[in-house]
């Protein structure tokens, strides 16, 4: 295993390392090539959120019996694709260990699809014996090492574009936790409250404002309370600062005037929060205006307390609110129903498996879901493209958030459609 | 307000009054009737505590002239028990009422099988009325349950709070973390066995559940701390804990165990170099008798995660068990989608409480999740037993089961004394430590 985890260290494109020692594999091969052949398995086509190191590196597990019994070597790319080389492998070792990653990887689009079949997106043999096919290898491998250190060099780069998830820095650890717990009590919070709209397009293809989300900037609280810190690395941790955060945010948004704006608002708290101290405070400053508030819970808050759930949902529901469940996403739409829960609408975030790209029964499973949801009750988050409204539309989703939809909004805003934020 | 119904606390029932007033009636029959409004078959919103009150308040010249008695049910059923030469005044009164609830379908739509109210001759009919009162008597008793349960649950965590202490902040949280990093925790692990019943309710260990003891992690560890307090500060907890725990699981001297064995398991530590290192520790053969179980909020946190850690594991020969799931839980999400082997449903009177559409919710998912995969746990008491039974249940873990283990370990114990007792009699050898005592 420690043999393992120095060549694993390299996995995520931060050196061409193995695609070398492969191509000199290769090389040896050429001078007698009887009996080999390889296998290339890419896992680069698996999604963002399948494609991390430890999975991977799970995932070469599978080939334990392969290479420990046969002469057999497994290279992990840069960019997570597998190369097994082989001689005189039993075929049948190797279909084992690939339907393990397969199975590894079942939710993921890549997998699917018939293995053995000519058009199989995710193998590709090589029978090493044939010249053709040794070189056709060779140059697959050259274009890998010269992508991995494309990779290497951009990756500064694609670090600094702090995503979800991908923030710099040391994790999140109940040490640095007591040091962020108390910069965050004290920061000025104001100016790291952002909005973002979510419209309604009506049947004449008009849009309206449907509310305006006001959350906390995670990334603007990070660089001045925690630069140093991933405050997204640890989940538990990071659903401890949200309850700290929504206690903020609620005294900011208390202390607007809600009298002279007749738009709605939404904030995401925690189920804690609603029940506590703090938001019976913002209730009674309110006081009318619940009806132009929306509160957003989290898919994982509300599961792991149902009946607090519930409870939650029918005192806000009695004092004028509506409920938005947030947090889901098509894989998670597959594995519950939502309609039980009764909330006023489902949010749910606009991925890849909404794509054209993917097959046929996962686009109509999620068609499906979202026709039983009911149209009106769904609301497509983050959304990036025009195409991802035209492919809503036709489900007859008419609700939208996300980036692209910042920019129609800002036109809205501009020609005077919707007022003033 | 001057009816007995509304003056009398509700210790005892309204029900229990009623009863014990029906019977002390036996003797004095005659010349009595019986008038029973059935104001529970109103809808909801004509049903408040205020209409009540106002219909009940008719019948209340009645009452205060002690021509009659009046007892309001829970359900809002009216009862009245009154003397014979009023009947003309009360079909009045009673005619008052219905007119009150004139829109609702209980008085629009009244038929023979559903009538807004039944009269009753005490005389000629006082067993119906008997059977009757005894059947509402009984139906409140087992609804009057969750009430008490409920002040007493608050009176139990105020008394939790009090002996729990302060609750976990990042800061101690820290430095918990530290302490059981060094400590040795392998005196605060604890079993639990997870049982079929045979109809004796004799236990029959399927597996056992290890964990460590939070309860005597606080006392010893930390006392004056509530671990419990913030459950995502908790929760971040327990991922120390699940370390600790595949250390010690990996070194079997230090905890003997023997058969199969289940344990909680964060999604993360599956997918972490401890589980890995542990898992390359342990012989093949062994992880076929291994059950992880995993939390359904930590699944969700990132459902892809899951998926992978399942299937790796379950590729491996472990199984995989769903816990801390409530029935309601169970009936929206897709446990056959989500993989897992079994499932383990968290005891809570709320279920027994709910009446018959419940148990019919829980019988069919104990039947769709199939029998030997669904686990009741934390069952304190005999109750809980019943009604796992009731709706298909086999499988059973909680205190209650320790004690029926510990029960059945003495029975036998006595069984063995007493058959060496009648061998010693009979004149045969003693044989000192022959037979060993079943676990």
């Amino acid at each position: 295993m420690a043999e393992r985890s120095s060549a694993f260290s390299i996995l995520g494109g931060q050196s061409a390392e193995e695609e070398k020692l492969l191509l000199n594999h290769l090389h040896r091969i050429g001078v007698n090539s009887q009996g080999w052949y390889a296998v290339h398995a890419h896992l680069s086509g698996l999604q963002a959120g399948n494609k991390q190191p430890k999975y991977i590196r799970i995932a070469t597990q599978a080939f334990d019996t392969v290479t420990n019994n046969f002469e057999s070597t497994l290279y992990v790319m840069s960019n997570f694709d597998m190369i097994l080389v082989s001689k005189e492998t039993p075929i049948e070792t190797i279909d084992e260990a690939l339907s393990t990653v397969r199975s590894l990887f079942s939710e993921d689009p890549l997998t699917e699809g018939e293995e053995g079949l000519f058009e199989d997106r995710f193998t590709t043999w090589y029978d090493l014996s044939q010249a053709s096919d040794l070189t056709a290898i060779d140059v697959d491998v050259k274009f890998l090492s010269e992508e991995a250190e494309r990779l290497r060099t951009e990756e500064v780069e694609e670090r600094t574009s702090s995503l979800i998830n991908q923030m710099d820095g040391e994790l999140l650890t109940a040490r640095n936790l007591t040091v962020i717990a108390d910069k965050l009590q004290r920061v000025q919070i104001n100016g790291l409250v952002q909005n973002q709209s979510a419209i309604v397009i009506e049947a004449d293809m008009n849009g309206r404002l449907l509310f305006n989300e006001h959350f906390i900037s995670m990334s603007d609280l990070q660089a001045r309370i925690a630069p140093d810190t991933n405050l997204f690395g640890n989940p538990w941790l990071f659903n401890y600062l949200t309850e700290l955060l929504d206690k903020r945010l609620l005294t900011v948004i208390a202390a607007r005037d809600f009298s002279v704006t007749r738009e709605a608002v939404s904030l995401n708290l925690n189920i804690s929060t609603v029940l506590g101290r703090e938001f019976q405070t913002f209730h009674r400053m309110l006081g009318e205006n619940a009806k132009n508030v929306l509160v957003e819970l989290q898919m994982v808050d509300v599961l792991s307390d149902l009946s607090t759930f519930a409870y939650a949902r029918d005192s806000l529901h009695g004092n004028g609110y509506r409920v938005i469940l947030d947090g889901l996403n098509p894989l998670s739409l597959q594995f519950f129903d939502p309609r039980k829960l009764k909330a006023d609408f489902v949010k749910i975030a606009w991925g890849r498996e909404f794509k054209a790209d993917t097959s046929q029964t996962k686009a109509s499973e999620v068609k499906e879901i979202v026709l039983r949801l009911g149209k009106d009750q769904v609301i497509l988050g983050r959304v990036d493209s025009e195409q991802a409204i035209k492919w809503a539309l036709t489900l007859g989703i008419h609700r939208f958030q996300g980036r692209y939809i910042d920019t129609i909004a800002d036109a809205m805003y501009v020609k005077g459609i919707i007022g003033d934020r | 307000m001057a009816l007995p119904a509304e003056s009398q606390t509700r210790v005892p029932s309204q029900e229990n009054l009623l009863l014990d007033y029906v019977r002390r009636l036996e003797k004095h029959k005659e010349g009595r009737k019986v008038v029973h409004v059935h104001l529970s078959g109103l809808r909801s919103f004509n049903r408040r505590d205020q209409h009540i009150r106002t219909a009940a308040s008719t019948f209340e010249p009645l009452v205060k002239e002690l021509q009659g008695q009046l007892f309001t049910l829970k359900n809002a059923d009216l009862f009245l028990i009154y003397k014979s030469e009023q009947q003309h005044q009360v079909v009045k009164m009673v005619q008052k009422v219905k007119f009150l609830f004139s829109d609702d379908p209980l008085v629009a739509e009244e038929s023979e099988n559903n009538p807004f109210s039944s009269s009753y001759d005490a005389e000629q009919h006082f067993d119906d009325i008997i059977q009757l009162v005894q059947g509402l008597a009984d139906v409140e008793k087992v609804k009057s349950k969750p009430n008490m349960r409920a002040r007493m649950d608050t009176r139990a965590s105020l008394k939790a709070k009090q002996e729990m202490g302060e609750p976990l902040t990042p800061n101690v949280l820290g430095r918990v973390e530290d302490a059981l990093s060094r400590a040795d925790l392998s005196n605060l692990v604890r079993r639990q066995f997870v049982c079929a019943l045979d109809e004796q309710m004799v236990p029959e260990p399927e597996f056992s559940e290890l964990f460590i003891s939070i309860t005597d992690l606080r006392k010893t560890l930390i006392p004056g701390v509530n671990l419990l307090a913030n459950r995502w500060l908790f929760q971040h907890l327990t991922v120390t804990l699940d370390r600790r725990m595949l250390a010690m699981l990996t070194k079997t001297d230090s905890l003997t165990i023997s058969g199969n064995i289940s344990f909680n398991i964060n999604v993360a530590t599956i997918l972490s170099d401890d589980f890995q290192n542990f898992d390359n520790n342990i012989t093949a053969a062994r992880r076929g008798n291994l059950i992880l179980e995993v939390q359904k909020e930590d699944i969700f946190t990132d459902l892809g995660a899951f998926l992978f850690a399942r299937e790796f594991v379950q590729a491996k020969g472990y199984r995989v068990c769903l816990d801390g799931m409530t029935y309601e839980a169970m009936e929206m999400l897709d446990r056959e989608r989500l993989g897992t082997d079994m499932v383990k449903l968290v005891w809570n009177p709320e279920m027994l409480d709910g009446g018959e559409e419940v148990h019919e919710r829980v019988r069919r998912l104990v039947e769709h999740t199939k029998p030997e995969n669904v686990v009741m746990c934390r069952v304190d008491n005999r109750e809980a037993i019943n009604y796992g039974q009731t709706v298909g249940i086999n499988l059973f873990q909680g205190h209650h089961i320790e004690n029926l283990i510990a029960e059945d370990a003495r029975r036998r114990e006595l069984l063995r004394l007493k058959r060496r007792i009648e061998r010693f009699e009979e004149g045969e050898e003693f044989e000192d430590g022959g037979e060993e005592m079943i676990e």
